[in-house]
Parts: C-alpha cells; structure tokens; sequence
C-alpha cells in the first residue's frame, strides 16, 4: 500500500502544494488544474501509487515532455519531502535567473569597486565579508562590458585571447572556514579560558581580565570537476583557462576532468606557463569530446580522492551541461555522496545561459536536487558572478543554512 | 456506464471488443468519465488512438460521431451548414403559392429542416436517449482558429443558431480528442481535457495485439513479427513503425503462408512495415546485418528487451 509521507497535512493542501513545486519548475498549473487534481485523487483513491500518480499527472500536465519532470518531483515531493523545499527552492532561482538571463546587468559589473561585496549571493549581510575576502575585480581591468556578456558559443579567437587576458587578472577567492584551532580575538564570543587564568593567577587583583579567543580563518580547498565530453566542447577551453587562474589563487585546489572516465589534472594545470598547462592537459586527457558516464566518474572520484581532498570544508565545483548517458541510478546515489562529503556542491551548467533551458533531461534532474547552488557558466560574467557566491561563502560550519529553508516553509515560496 | 465502474473492468472489457488497453490507458479513461472531461490522447501515429474512441463507443453502446480535421476545416463543415439548395428551391415553392410576406418565407426556409448538421451539432443536438461518443480525430491537423471556437464548445456544449435559438445537449457526449502532435496544441484546449499520451506497446501487449487482431497467426510468427518491430523501433527510422504496420505485415507474412520470420519473407513483405524510401534502404542494411536472426532469437526469449509493464 502507498502511504504518501505527508500524512500530517490534508490531502488537497498537499496536492496545492505539489501544484506548486510543478509551477516552479515552469509548468503551468493553475488552481483548475488543482481542483481537477483532487477531484480525480478522490476518484481512484491513494491506496495504489501508480493509479494516485496517473490521476494527478493526467489532471496537471499537457505535455509528454514534462513527464520527466513530473515523475522527478512526484518522487521528491510524495516520497522524500526532506528535499522538496530544496527543490522549490532551486527551481525558483533557476526561474528567476531565465528570467535575468538576456537582461544581465548587475550593477557590480558596472561598478567593480564600491559594490564588489554587496548581496548578489542573497547573503550579503556575512560578517565573514569583512574579514578581506571579498573578491577584487582590480580596476587596473576593465574587460568591454559586451564581452563579458557575450556567450562563450559566439567567441571568436580574438574574444578569446581577450578573455584569457582578462582571466588572469581577475582575482578570485574560495571564501574562508574557520579552522579548529583558535588564535586571541577581540570579539567576544568564545572565551579562552586557559589564558585567562594564566593572565590572572599570578597576579594579586580583584578584577579578572578576561582573554578571548576565535577560530583561526583559513581558506577552503576547492574541487573542480570539470565534464568534457562532446556536448561540453565549445566551453572546455575557456573553462581550462579560468581553472588556470583559480589554481594560481587558490592554493589548494584540486582539478579533475571527466566524460567517460575521470583524470586528475591537478599538477598539469598548476605548471606555471598556461601554454604548457594546456600541452599536458589534452596530452593526459584520453577522452575528450565523447560520451559522458557522470555516475562512474563521480565514484571514481569518491571512492579514490574524496577522502584526500574533501576534508576540511571544501567547495566542490562540478561543471557540466547534465548530459549523461551512464547509468543514472549510480549517478544519483554518487552525487549525494558527494554533496554529503563536502562543504558546499556549486553546479555550473552552460545551458542556463539558454533562456530556452528547462530543467528537463534525465541527467539534469538527477544532478539538480544535490546542488547548493546551480549557476549558469557561459560567458565571463557568469565566471565573476560565482567569484562572488565564493567569496560569500562563510566561516560557518553549516551547510548554507540562509539558501535552503526547511522544507515546512515550503509553502512560503510560490 | 456499468461498464466503467472500475479500471479492471475497463480493462476486461475493451479486451472484449479486441482493444488491449494497459492500466495507465484504462485509468484515463475512467477518470474522464467519471469527471465528465473530454479524453485528450496524443502519441505517434498508428498506437490506437482512433481505435479507442471506436471501441468505447461499442462499450457504452451508443453512437459514434466523428469529426475528422483537415487543415481548413471550418464551422460549416465542423457545425452546421443552411442547405441552400432546399432553400432555394422552397422560396421558389412559396412564390409559386403566392407568398409575399418576407418575414414568413425568411422564417419558414430558415428553420430546423434546413440544417445541414455537421458532426459538432450533431453531438449536441441528438434525439439519443444517452450520450454519444464524439471522436475529434487529428485536431493537430486543424487549423488553431478552430481550436478557439473548440475551447468554447467544449466548455458548455451548446450552441447558439441567430435564426433557431439556442441547443443545448440533453446527454454531454463523452469526447475524445486525438493529435499525431504535428503541432502543439494550445495549452487551454489541452487543460479543459485529461491527458493521455499512448506509447508504443511493450512486446508482450504487442503480441497480445497481434493475437486478438489475427489469431490465425502462428504463434511463433507473431512473436517474431513483434520482436522485429520493436527492433526496428529502436532504429533511427524518419517514421517508425506503429500497431497497423505490424497488423498489416503480420498479415502480409500470413498470406504469404511464412510460418516463420525469414530473410526472404521479410524482403518480400517489407513495404507493409515501412512507408518511406530512406527507411526501406536502411532497414535493407540491418537485414544483411542479421536482423532478422537477432528478432527470432528474440522472440525464443521472451523478457529480455522487453521490460515488465502495467497491464
Ligand atoms: N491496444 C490495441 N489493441 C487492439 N488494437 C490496436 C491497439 N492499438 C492499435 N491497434 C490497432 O492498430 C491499428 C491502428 O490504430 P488507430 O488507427 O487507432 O491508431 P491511431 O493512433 O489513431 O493512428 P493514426 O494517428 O494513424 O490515426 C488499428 O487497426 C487498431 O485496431
Ligand atoms: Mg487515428
């Protein structure tokens, strides 16, 4: 017997609400749809999962296409309500963004200086902002604002040698963790008790001065894994090249590429020279520009170097279009492990460049519901835009608790 | 109705009149006649979805109208149309007896008996003591100007005659909207319907098919006929092949007397199966590529390519 796991809740106020995560996704749902969705739900009952599942997808979809769809948030919404209120969430900023897109014109593009740290990421208010790590789009570059609004699809080799230029200038920064030692503070937050009775016990006072101490800051380790398979390859080379910068400001991250196999690219990438990056790269590389077997990749990785590169608060970059053609059960149980494994999984898809993108292939709707954040990556913009969600990305221990409310408020986002 | 009281029943029952419907099928079905919605079925061509409409009309023992579209197709052909001939012909009658009275000849040559009803109007105003199935076949090949007016019908089903008044239906026909999706139909049509897209059927419905509609087949001929088609499903064909082509190869094969799929019958036989050059020239390729030896051992195992399903 099905026992849909929102029990607590009457049946038509769920339906309402599942009505709503499909609105979310794009699909238009209006309240007759909803009323028809509960009516042929009383009709044939939720004894039976499939016949329950039937009744609401015949009442609320016009389209074979969004079947998928459909089946992905039937899942998440009447089996694992934990990820519904990640799910709307997600899907709501992916509108929200098809709807910038064509339009994109954040004033700190404009204005690099006095606005680099204001609250693109939604979490502007960080007290982590102010300890310096911030981004700096130096003004000693200022790249001709069409370029960098221009879809990397459309560069021309004179694009590109400009955008390199510009890449290697611009200045990025993973944002910081608090590690588990501490170093003397001022705030006062955590006292450090040893200190204070060293300072004090051998002194003859009646008044305690009081040490404190924090958590000293350092940076996160990044992990970029990076597709280049086929339906990837108008992005790779740029994408090679903004890794190329990363690696040299970033001092501890990890490069890896996949299609239908995973290489760690790492040393390759952090040769001083970019030319001599590249050479090595595409000479290491064995699988360039064909199939795309995520799942299998994203096990290798965590079975071989999530132990040895994930520790410590890492960020973990996964760039790809969401094409898959492996297996997508395993794709699925190894992207959880590895959003479950670091601190914060950051998906870049080209696609949302599109403002025809609708999060409808199999692979993107698996990827979809494990991603903290899910960012567009198609023109050198959308690369200073995710400099700046790095940046934001605070000390705090939790996983991005101001993006992703819990999934009771649910309600509360359509 | 009492044939629809369940979605087993559904089931049994369309097997009766030689349709083998599968659950998600015969739940829409249920569904929209309990909600009084009409039906919207959409998939490629040849799945059955004409086939259905035939059959529930048989099941509920009523008539069926049916309104095939056509690019151009308009109220005079969906509607009604004034018989102007008959017209004509009765002023002519009228003045022969010395009428004058213009209002009473506009009157008389424009009442009922003049109508030519088309299949619309014929749904609506029937002397039927229980509601019709109204099949509206291939509205993807209309034009969307006839979706609109579409849209209005199905929401009230009645219609207003300047010269006659208002009819409105005693018994709301049961309707069926099929599409071959050469076109999206408008979201709003779509939305006043339950929706139902028919897939290909598996292999083992496929074969049930084959069975019901040609049981003189062998059984090992239509187990291979099946198995070949859903190969060739696979293949990158510009169309694929649908539930009538299998009918009519299977039964070319018969008539053929092959008791077996073989390199040769197949050749023979093959313009049955598929309708375009290009595919015939490319399935000519497979054929030297064993294709037909891989369908036979196919069809000695059954269950391997062919997924568990609801039925
Ligand atoms: N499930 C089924 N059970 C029995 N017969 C079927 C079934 N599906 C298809 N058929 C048979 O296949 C043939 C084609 O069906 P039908 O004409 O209904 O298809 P269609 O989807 O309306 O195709 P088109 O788009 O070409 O009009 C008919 O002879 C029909 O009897
Ligand atoms: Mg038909």
């Amino acid at each position: 017997m099905f026992e849909p796991s929102r029990l607590n809740t009457s049946l038509p106020e769920s339906i309402t609400s599942f009505g709503r995560l499909l609105r979310a996704g794009g699909l238009k749902v209006g309240t007759a749809e909803i009323i028809n969705a509960i009516e042929a739900v009383e009709l044939v009952g939720v004894a039976e999962k499939d016949l329950f599942k039937w009744a609401l997808q015949g009442t609320l979809i016009t389209k074979h296409e969004s079947v998928p769809f459909f089946d992905w948030a039937f899942d998440i919404f009447w089996q694992d309500p934990g990820r519904t209120g990640r799910a709307a969430v997600l899907l709501k900023k992916l509108a929200a963004r098809k709807a910038l897109t064509g339009t994109h014109s954040e004033p700190t593009a404009r204005q690099p200086h006095s606005t680099a740290r204001s609250s693109a990421t939604g979490r502007g208010k960080s007290a982590d902002r102010d300890d310096g790590s911030g981004v700096s789009q130096t003004s000693a570059y200022s790249a001709d604002e069409s370029l960098k609004q221009k879809h990397f699809e459309q560069f021309t080799e004179d694009d590109m040698r400009m955008a390199v230029e510009f890449l290697k200038q611009a200045k990025f920064n993973s944002g910081m963790r608090s590690s588990r030692r501490y170093t003397p503070g001022h705030r006062q937050i955590r006292l450090d008790l040893q200190k204070t009775i060293r300072k004090n016990a051998l002194q003859n006072r009646d008044f305690i001065k009081l040490a404190w101490k924090q958590r000293k800051i350092k940076p996160r380790p990044v992990v970029i894994l990076s597709d280049i398979s086929g339906s990837m390859e108008r992005y790779s080379r740029i994408l090679l090249h903004f890794m190329h910068t990363l690696s040299r400001q970033i001092k501890t991250m990890e490069a890896f590429t996949f299609g239908t196999r995973l290489t760690r690219i790492t040393h390759q990438i952090r040769s001083g020279d970019i030319e001599v990056a590249m050479g090595r790269i595409s000479a290491d590389v064995k699988d360039w520009n064909g199939g795309t077997r995520m799942g299998a990749a994203l096990e290798t990785f965590n079975r071989i170097w999530a132990r040895r590169t994930l520790g410590n608060g890492a960020i973990v970059i996964l760039i790809s279009d969401g094409w898959d053609t492996g297996n997508n059960e395993l794709l699925k149980s190894e992207m959880g492990r590895l959003q479950r494994s670091c601190h914060r999984l950051i998906w870049l898809n080209p696609n949302i460049g599109y403002d025809t993108f609708e999060p409808l292939t199999r692979g993107v709707l698996t990827l979809l519901p494990f991603a903290d954040e899910f960012l567009p990556v198609h023109n050198l913009q959308s690369l200073l835009d995710l400099s700046r969600v790095l940046a934001g990305i605070g000390s705090s221990n939790t996983r991005a608790k101001g993006i992703l409310p819990h999934s009771d408020n649910f309600g509360a986002y359509s | 109705m009492q044939a629809f009281n369940s979605i087993d029943h559904i089931i049994e029952n369309l097997a009766t009149y030689n349709y083998v419907a599968d659950r998600p099928l015969a739940t829409a079905l249920f569904l929209a006649l309990k909600m009084e919605k009409p039906l919207f079925l959409e998939g490629e061509a040849g799945v059955g979805k004409t086939e259905v409409a035939k059959v529930v009309a048989s099941l509920l023992d009523t008539k069926l109208i049916r309104l095939q579209c056509y690019e151009g197709l308009d109220m005079q052909n969906a509607l009604f149309e004034w018989n102007y001939a008959r017209q004509i012909l009765q002023i002519r009658l009228l003045e022969a007896a010395h009428e004058t009275d213009q209002d009473k000849i506009t009157k008389e040559i424009f009442g009922p008996e003049f109508l030519i009803r088309r299949p619309l109007l014929q749904a609506i105003d029937h002397q039927l003591d229980r509601a019709p199935v109204l099949l509206i076949d291939e509205l993807d090949r209309a034009d969307e100007e006839f979706e609109a007016f579409l849209l209005e019908l199905l929401s009230d089903f009645q219609i207003t005659i300047p010269e006659i008044g208002t009819i409105k239906a005693k018994y709301k026909p049961v309707v069926i909207i099929t599409s071959n999706r050469t076109r999206e139909i408008h979201d709003a049509v779509k939305r006043r319907c339950f929706y139902h897209w028919i897939d290909y059927p598996s292999a083992q419905r496929e074969l049930a098919i084959v069975q019901l509609k040609l049981p003189s087949i062998t059984s090992a001929l239509g187990a291979q006929v099946v198995a070949f088609v859903q190969a060739a499903r696979e293949m990158e064909l510009y169309k694929q092949p649908g539930v009538a082509e299998t009918l009519d190869w299977a039964a070319a094969l018969a008539a053929l007397g092959a008791a077996q799929l073989s390199y040769e019958a197949v050749e023979d036989t093959l313009g049955a199966l598929l309708k375009y050059q290009d595919d015939l020239i490319k399935m000519r390729g497979d054929l030297a590529g064993g294709l037909v030896d891989r369908a036979i051992s196919a069809a000695n195992n059954p269950g391997i390519g062919s997924p568990p399903e609801n039925v």
